[in-house]
């Protein structure tokens, strides 16, 4: 993590912009003088060179104190406090929505291997992989807010808000899912444990959702797990849709205005949120496959 | 068996309630209308509770008021000042007025102001205003000295980080969190980066507003603020993007404003490297430049050509004789040709063996990058030959501080705060914000004369010349003036738009019942 701030901090100083003049600008809606911009770089420690600022940072940051904005004169954990939530949930419920896409659909594709239900399926996890986001998420706001009126056009707070872009960033994610569960479900289809269960009688669904798909879905977890990134990824562009004020506004506008502490904030905490992720990943492992312990990791 | 079945039933059961749950939750989000008489505002401004972070937003919603206020001609008016006076060249005199409290009863005086105002002026945002000293010299009264003759002063007191704020306002970090000011609406939640809703001030000692309550709300994307709007989430839609107009004109329920704004596109020359460092050349690109074409194409038709920094329809401190360059190929030619670049055999334009190629630099602003375009394919009649750079807005501004450049495109407010002694940013040869590198004695003389004299005919004979002398000498292409959109429901009545934004007035909106 101390790694991932380093970099960060270096990345974004070195970027062309003056944090003081873009953010002078950006508050007064105009271009500020030379001497607006000097005050300004003095009253936040600007002036000093990059390691001085890296370090005053760092002793602070240790201490849990992440600064504050300096386009906005407020903490940076109170902001993140604020924000986090509302990724959170929309990530959650994008993730739900993509799975609950994702799964049936692949399982059938994979049960009917080349039939149309299998091609139709495939050709619409295509269009939904090469569907950009934001065209995606007009769409919606155009069929479901402005013709049919079944929900709001933007904001948070309701589960009414969450749906559209909840769907907007779940499918993206579903169609890539989507393909991976019927890969998966095919090969171990082909296993010998799968005719052996057929051999003994079992019925054809309880070997498909039993047998089959429990196996199926190790692979399928672990992408997953790193699909947090992408939905942390979307999750920018679609809270700038759908105006939610998550992470990825946050982060967007801060990068513009050259809000170093913010940045920084936001990069740590999905840093934090992948490292949490991938714990919970393999914790899931367990939970799907028994042969896999948690002293032993896995085994034959 | 019959447990698979039971297990089936339940999985179904199941999921059709968690169906059925879900379709009544979202039935039960769409009930919930807000108030009738809240009006919510979208627009892409952030808002902060600090007026020292820009404040812009508390000042438009009309919950903080200055000393100075801002008119329709966009000219200083009083304010919480009732009057004010120029004792002598650096002494100035503001009378309070006698009946106004602040939002958390407190009463206002000049014991309050004062603490407030000397906030103001130690802030980064003050740097450049010369003021020495501010004093309650009693109850209602506030003397204020700068440490030069300083004409600007009421103008720069309008601003929207010299607000009034209650003592109770600033706490002991010097951080507000509760902007408490005089206005007609009283602050009431805030969530950074999404919203900031004010209540009426049913104590105001001015106009009591209509609505009971503003929301404003953060809408960074343009599509979605226009579709907020259409689907009834929002009254109010702001800075929607030019190409909207015709579409939004011609849509039941909504009612379209386009109020021109104190603002200009222009494209700034290097007056210290070539080519453009030949004024000539710098004439020749004015003459070349057809702006009627830019409006029609890129600006919907909606903006006019600039001939000045000012606009005749907004300020009277613009100079109404500027005719500005006619689009004249010829003479354009005959320019460039007089400063050496001339046409060879193969059409190309050079100088001493040099191919007059020029790069233009800008941001990636609604229209600039399509303007700078258009730009590119009128210069290429004149045979120069145009490279077009788009960078994000703080790179460009980077590059152009620091290297020599040719030229780049920008829009810049010209009366953001109510005073030409914007200029002095704009033409000052060390004063200015712009990177031109343009060195004028005689500007830079009329600029430091008006700023110091009190006079306003005397102030606007030095103004009027200053334009006249910046048109001709061109360190700077003028283009276009700037206009706003805005649209509002059409059940909103009221509203006026002002022409430096200082305020939406609030106070006078009302929402018809339908």
């Amino acid at each position: 993590m101390a790694g991932v701030s380093l970099l960060t901090y270096g990345f974004v100083f070195l970027t062309p912009g003056d944090p003081a003049y873009t953010i002078l600008r950006e508050q007064r809606q105009s271009p500020p003088s030379e001497r607006q911009v000097e005050a300004f770089r003095a009253e936040h420690g600007l002036d000093e060179p990059f390691f001085v600022q890296y370090l005053s940072w760092l002793t602070d940051a240790v201490r849990g104190d992440l600064g504050t904005s300096y386009y906005r004169s407020e903490p940076v954990t109170s902001l993140l406090i604020e924000h986090i939530p509302n990724t959170l949930e929309l990530a959650l419920a994008a993730m739900a929505v993509s799975l609950l896409l994702a799964v049936p659909t692949g399982v059938v594709s994979a049960v009917h291997r080349d039939t149309w239900l299998d091609r139709t399926s495939q050709f619409v996890a295509l269009l939904g992989v090469s569907m950009p986001n934001f065209w995606l998420g007009y769409l919606l706001i155009l069929i479901c807010s402005l013709w049919l009126g079944l929900t709001p056009v933007s904001g948070s707070g309701t589960l009414g808000h969450l749906v559209l872009p909840a769907i907007t960033l779940g499918t993206g994610m579903a169609a890539i899912v989507t393909r991976l569960v019927r890969t998966s479900m095919l090969e171990v289809l082909e296993a010998e444990y799968i005719d052996t269960a057929r051999s003994k009688g079992v019925r054809e669904r309880l070997v498909v959702y039993k047998h089959a798909l429990r196996n199926a879905l190790i692979p399928v977890v672990t992408i997953v797990g790193l699909q947090f990134g992408f939905v942390l990824n979307g999750a920018v562009i679609v809270e700038v849709v759908f105006q939610r004020p998550g992470l990825g506004t946050l982060l967007v506008d801060a990068i513009f205005a050259r809000d170093y502490p913010i940045v920084q904030g936001v990069v740590l905490v999905t840093a934090f949120a992948f490292v949490l992720t991938n714990q919970l990943v393999d914790l899931a492992y367990v939970a799907l496959d028994p042969r896999i312990d948690r002293r032993g990791g896995e085994q034959p | 068996m019959t447990d698979d079945t039971s297990q089936t039933m339940n999985r179904r059961t199941a999921l059709k309630t968690t169906l059925g749950a879900t379709t009544l939750a979202v039935a039960g989000c769409l009930s919930s209308a807000s108030d009738d008489a809240e009006v919510r505002i979208g627009g892409p401004w952030k808002a902060n509770r600090d007026p020292l972070d820009g404040g812009s937003q508390l000042r438009r919603l009309g919950i903080t008021e200055a000393l100075v206020s801002v008119d329709y001609d966009a000219n200083p008016a009083p304010g919480l000042a009732a009057d004010w006076e120029r004792l002598d060249e650096q002494q100035w005199r503001f009378e309070l007025r006698d009946d106004v409290t602040f939002h958390d009863g407190e009463q206002f005086n000049a014991a309050a102001a004062v603490d407030s105002l000397q906030r103001t002026v130690s802030s980064a945002a003050f740097a450049d205003v010369p003021i020495d000293t501010v004093e309650a010299t009693d109850e209602l009264t506030i003397d204020v000295e700068t440490g030069q003759p300083f004409s600007p002063l009421p103008a720069h007191l309008s601003r929207n980080e010299a607000v009034i704020l209650s003592p109770a306002a600033v706490d002991d970090d010097d951080a507000v969190t509760e902007p408490i000011s005089t206005g007609p609406f009283v602050f009431d939640t805030y969530q950074a980066g999404s919203e900031l809703r004010a209540v009426r001030n049913d104590d105001y000692y001015g106009q009591t507003p209509e609505i009971e309550s503003v929301r404003y709300e953060i809408v960074d994307d343009d599509q979605t603020r226009r579709m907020k709007l259409e689907n009834g989430e929002l009254e109010m839609a702001r800075i929607l993007p030019l190409e909207m107009v015709d579409d939004l004109e011609s849509t039941a329920g909504i009612d379209t404003y386009t109020p021109e704004i104190p603002r200009i596109r222009f494209l700034t020359f290097d007056t210290q490297s070539e080519p453009f460092d030949d004024d000539r050349v710098r004439r020749a690109v004015n003459h070349a430049i057809d702006r009627d074409a830019i409006v029609d194409s890129v600006l919907a038709g909606v903006d006019e050509p600039a001939v000045g920094p000012f606009s005749p329809d907004i300020s009277d401190w613009a100079n109404p004789d500027l005719e500005g360059y006619d689009h004249d190929l010829e003479d354009a030619r005959s320019l460039l040709d007089a400063a050496g670049w001339t046409v060879g055999d193969d059409n190309v334009r050079m100088r001493d063996g040099e191919e007059l190629t020029v790069e233009f630099l800008t941001f990636d602003a609604r229209s600039l990058p399509l303007i700078a375009e258009v730009i590119q394919d009128q210069l290429a009649d004149i045979r120069i030959d145009v490279d077009v750079t788009t960078m994000e807005y703080s790179s460009m501004v980077d590059r152009v501080g620091q290297d020599s450049f040719d030229g780049y495109l920008t829009s810049w407010g010209t009366l953001w705060y109510p005073d030409p002694d914007r200029l002095s940013d704009m033409f000052h040869s060390t004063g200015a914000a712009l990177h031109h590198g343009y060195e004028n004695d005689r500007v830079d003389t009329l600029l430091e004369e008006a700023r110091e004299l009190d006079d306003r005919a005397e102030r606007m004979e030095r103004y009027h010349e200053v334009q006249s002398l910046v048109l001709e000498d061109a360190p700077v292409a003028f283009l276009t003036t700037y206009t706003n959109v805005v649209a509002t429901a059409a059940e909103l009545s009221g509203y006026e738009p002002h022409p430096t934004e200082s305020r939406y007035g609030l106070e006078s909106i009302d929402l018809d019942a339908e």
